[in-house]
């Protein structure tokens, strides 16, 4: 068992603090951020880091979703048909970590979330896509459709499109949790977005709702290998949790194309990152 | 049909969440705090039974009660779907409810997976 010191304790809750914080707006479980704070900052092995950010992304998405779930942006009934595809993915990806070469998957990932990326920075599916933020007083919104009320009091109805994209982008983003314990929320707010024409807002809070689920059927598996430490994973996890309430409780005074300028950042970072793994460049 | 903003079953998922959240930082809490002033890690043991856990847990082990909330943190995301499931049966929305039961089945699978 790994045992940290009181100030490791303390770098570590902070870690979290930030990890929940950033997953609490925008909708992802925080483990591309976690991961690298593990490893370059505590230096953590790999699959110990893997392993305490799994654990973590179930603590964001618990907390986050709660008050999502409450506001009523989280829409239980498309996130519910997408964990099918994601925790598939998922544990399909727990059992082919070891098939698949980890690099090859890297330098895919770099290519998927360039151009999508490009598309959440241009605000391309806000503002020239033919599903608005709007409400849609004439049409109502389908089984998978939702509503929600913005804190200024706007009401916004929207209708579900492509499904089929959003399950495809469920299955590859619980893949790639499985396999490198992450939540997948870099994947399905985007697909959401772009894909479904779900509004931000309901896309971020409807991915945190999946998130817990995927990073779930990861979770068991690292847990049954013994790779979660449980003095790092609750010092992390107990910072995630104070981080990830704060940071739900931000989103709603956060404009949208905010977030959605945010992410986009995130997802070149991380973009970089992959890519210079993919090619054998060290970045951690 | 039209998700109602904050209903019954969004209250109980609501509180299915934050309950297991509050229940396993509780847990964490108290090992992460015993194990900084004890400072004695037990063992690693694989597949430890939740039995063994809370006996441990209860004689002062700060890793078993750490994992015990490791154990509670993982279980919620599953609690929720269960919830949704029971909700929407007693609803009568019953091709969601097919749905959630399909989401359990995958979870159930995974933990028997990692767990042998």
């Amino acid at each position: 068992m790994i045992l940290p010191t009181p100030i490791a304790a303390l770098g570590l809750l902070a870690a979290g603090v930030a990890t929940g914080l950033l997953g609490g707006m925008l909708g992802t479980g925080g483990g591309f951020f976690l991961i690298p704070v593990l490893v370059l900052g505590f230096g953590m092995p790999m699959h110990y880091a893997v392993a305490t950010s799994i654990v973590s992304v179930i603590a964001t998405s618990s907390a986050a979703a709660s008050t999502h779930v409450e506001r009523g942006t989280a829409n239980m009934r498309l996130g519910m048909v997408l964990e099918v595809a994601t925790a598939t993915g998922a544990i399909a990806g727990g059992i082919g970590a070891g098939w698949i070469s980890a690099r090859g998957l890297e330098g895919l990932f770099a290519a998927v979330l360039v151009p999508t990326a490009a598309l959440m920075w241009r605000g391309r599916a806000s503002e020239r896509s033919s599903v608005p933020d709007e409400d849609l007083p004439d049409e109502a919104p389908g089984r998978l459709g939702g509503h929600y009320v913005e804190a200024g009091g706007r009401s916004v109805r929207y209708r579900v499109r492509r499904v089929w994209a959003g399950l495809a982008v469920s299955f590859v983003a619980g893949n790639l949790s499985g396999l490198l314990g992450i939540g997948g929320g870099v994947f399905k707010v985007p697909a959401l977005r772009v894909a479904c024409g779900v509004p931000m807002r309901a896309a971020a809070a409807t991915s945190n709702f999946m998130i817990g689920v995927t990073a779930a059927a990861s979770a068991f598996l690292y847990l049954g290998r013994g790779e979660v430490q449980p003095a790092v994973a609750a010092a992390v996890v107990l910072g995630t949790v104070a981080g990830s309430l704060l940071g739900a409780g931000l989103s709603p005074r956060i404009h949208p194309r905010a977030i959605e300028k945010l992410f986009a950042v995130l997802l070149w970072i991380v973009a970089a990152q992959m890519a210079a793994r993919a090619i054998h460049l060290e970045t951690w | 049909m039209t998700p109602e903003p904050t209903g019954r079953l969004e209250r109980a998922v609501r509180f299915t969440l934050l309950g297991g959240l509050l229940i396993s930082a509780a847990l964490l809490l108290g090992g992460l705090a015993r194990i900084l002033v004890v400072g004695e890690p037990r063992p690693d043991l694989l597949h430890p039974a939740v039995g063994a856990l809370i006996r441990a847990a209860l004689g002062g082990d700060g890793g078993a009660l750490a994992e015990l909330g490791l154990w509670m943190l993982v279980a919620t995301p599953g609690l929720r779907v269960a919830v949704l499931f029971v909700g929407w049966t007693v609803a009568g929305d019953g091709r969601f409810a097919i749905v959630a039961a399909a989401v359990l089945a995958l979870l159930v699978a995974s933990a028997s997976l990692g767990l042998g």
